[in-house]
């Protein structure tokens, strides 16, 4: 089979597949089943389970069950209300004050877990009755809680920053600095925008007329201090190369549980149903990367991956079109496909052509992370599009369309200021020691 | 049906027990970090069986995650049409899985036999066997693929009766919690 018909085949059949509904997973795995049989017949097969069994192997991966449970364990107990509610006495009287901090939770939320799906969800579950009880207008409230959620694979822990670093070979604490110089700048974007949109237009988001007093706020922050050091602890040792991710995630997810046991929140009911919801979770990313791992073997075996490299590398065009190109191919696909798909099917056949072109490697992750947040919230098939219907089921898909607008120029111009000025990133993805 | 709900049973509690593992991968790396920064001396074990703990539970959770109804799907077409359209979806999707699922099983075993007959052990000073992890994986492997040729025919009677009561519905999600 050349590699022509294999390329078509096997992402025309997984295409297929998964607009009929079909697991991502499945998807992957029989479709590497198939053109495996074609290609090298039954004896051919065993690459499949020997792929597999390097990713049960690799210990970088196991840091993703310990982040999701840090996550769980967090979003199971109280500490996301109580957070919500240090940032909603501190958010002040200016206008779009409360929306403000929302944008602010939603981000430290992204700190404590690695999903779009978590710091989306639970900030508009946390976030949306007080702001509809302030009288903030709904699209204005959508729209913000979508982007600002998808902070949540971009500020670290992420788990598609490991994925990445898994699939490159990239430092994970070089990766992690990188997704959190990028996602405050853009926290900052988003802040800015609503503080402007606010301040021409109060009806949107009307000023509260009462602070609540010093000692309560400063109350507030009691119980949240303990959370809070956890994580930053976690990066602090990773960035300073003390614990390996995978380390770090452990001390960390044992801190979690200390520190809920603290707050005596901690019971056997609790402990049992954040062991079942990791597992699954966990499951849901595994089994994807096991897939995946089956279907690039399979591509590649089958001369795919270096065939779209050199196909690639032989369009006659300046190497930072060709940079463009890549992120623009990525950008497209986060529209369809989930981001740890894109990362493994995508990255082995993109990454020789970075490095071949002399770019900073962690600096061109960092772009791609970025397009794939992005792909979370661009209509027609953005998850957090979805996430925000089920918060606000009332609300016509068009009208979330429209309140994503905005944002989602803001993270495109995000990505191109980036893009030309890479030292907004590459000046601090140099400090982490490895 | 019996036969399947004794599959179900069996299953929600493997994974259940699996899930548990977690805090063994805790505790083992947590000693890790305090045995190499209080006591001065990296273990031998911890990273090895780190490995073993995670390979082992990365597989062992996929059959309980296929009954949470945890394997992303995007649903454009499984939401909207009728009952039979939806099963009909469905057994496509766990056919992918019985496919993969079987040559993986097939594969693991001999995977598994191999490093039991030659005794291999890992690389690492540790030479620990390696058997254990690759019987998990035998194991984790054949149970989802069990759990889908089960999924598989409860869509396919859904085909010929949409209304048929099956236990516990496939695709209701939250059931198994």
């Amino acid at each position: 089979m050349t590699p022509e018909l294999l390329t078509l085949g096997m992402f025309g059949m997984l295409l297929v597949a998964i607009l009929l509904g079909v697991s991502l997973s499945f998807a992957l795995g029989g479709t590497a089943v198939v053109f495996g049989l074609l290609m090298f017949g039954p004896n051919g097969m065993f690459t499949i389970v020997s792929t597999m069994f390097g990713s049960m192997w690799s210990i970088l991966l196991s840091a993703i069950p310990l982040f999701v449970f840090i996550g769980v364990a967090l979003a199971r107990s109280r500490i996301a209300e109580d957070l919500y509610h240090a940032f909603y006495l501190w958010s002040g009287r200016m206008p779009g004050g409360l929306l403000i901090g929302t944008s602010g939770f939603a981000a430290t939320l992204s700190a404590m877990t690695g999903s779009c799906a978590a710091s989306t969800v639970t900030t508009g579950l946390v976030g949306m009755p007080a702001m509809a009880q302030r009288g903030y207008d709904r699209r204005f409230v959508l729209g913000t809680i979508g982007a600002s959620g998808t902070l949540g694979i971009l500020i670290p822990p992420s788990i598609t920053l490991i994925l990445i670093g898994m699939q490159t070979g990239q430092s994970v604490g070089r990766l992690f600095m990188g997704g959190l110089v990028a996602g405050l700048f853009l926290l900052a974007m988003f802040m800015a925008y609503v503080a402007i949109k606010s301040w021409r237009n109060p009806a949107l988001a009307p000023p509260s007329d009462t602070t609540a007093p010093l000692a309560e706020r400063i109350g507030s922050l009691r119980a949240v201090i303990l959370p809070l050091m956890v994580i930053l602890s976690v990066l602090v040792s990773i960035f300073a190369g003390i614990a390996t991710p995978t380390e770090a995630a452990a001390v960390g997810a044992l801190a979690v549980v200390l520190s809920v046991a603290i707050r005596g929140e901690l019971t056997l009911d609790y402990m049992r149903k954040i062991s079942h919801d990791t597992a699954s979770m966990t499951g849901m990313v595994i089994w994807i990367v096991f897939g995946a791992s089956a279907f690039v073997a399979v591509y590649g075996g089958g001369g795919g991956t270096r065939f779209m490299t050199s196909f690639l590398m032989g369009i006659e065009i300046e190497p930072w079109m060709m940079i463009l190109l890549m992120q623009l191919i990525t950008l497209i696909l986060g529209m369809f496909l989930d981001p740890i798909g894109i990362i493994l099917l995508v990255l082995p056949i993109f990454f020789p052509i970075v490095t071949a072109l002399g770019y900073d490697p962690i600096w061109f992750c960092i772009l791609f992370q970025l397009n794939l947040c992005i792909g979370y919230i661009s209509p027609p098939f953005g998850y957090n599009l979805f996430y925000l219907k089920t918060l606000s089921p009332q609300t016509p898909i068009l009208e979330i369309y429209k309140a994503i607008f905005p944002f989602f120029f803001l993270m495109l111009a995000t990505g191109a200021a980036i893009f030309l000025f890479p030292e907004i990133v590459t000046s601090f993805t140099a400090i982490p020691a490895r | 049906m019996v036969l399947f709900k004794a599959i179900d049973a069996l299953n929600i509690a493997i994974g259940k027990t699996i899930s548990l593992l977690i805090w063994a991968g805790i505790v083992v790396l947590c000693y890790e970090v305090v045995a190499r920064y209080i006591f001065g001396q990296p273990t031998l074990w911890a990273h090895g069986y780190t490995q073993r703990i995670f390979g082992s539970y990365f597989v062992l959770v996929g059959a309980y995650t296929l009954i949470r109804n945890d394997h992303v799907r995007v649903d454009l077409l499984l939401n909207t049409g009728s009952a039979r359209r939806r099963a009909l979806l469905d057994l496509l999707n766990f056919s992918f899985l019985i496919l993969w699922g079987a040559v993986l099983s097939w594969e693991a075993f001999w995977f598994f036999e191999d490093s039991w007959r030659f005794g291999e052990v890992d690389e690492s000073a540790l030479r620990h066997p390696m058997w254990p992890v690759k019987l998990a994986m035998f194991a984790g492997v054949a149970l989802i693929t069990l759990q889908g040729v089960v999924e598989a025919v409860r869509a396919m009677i859904r085909i010929v009766n949409p209304d048929a009561d099956l236990g516990r519905a496939a695709t209701a999600g939250s059931a198994a919690q």
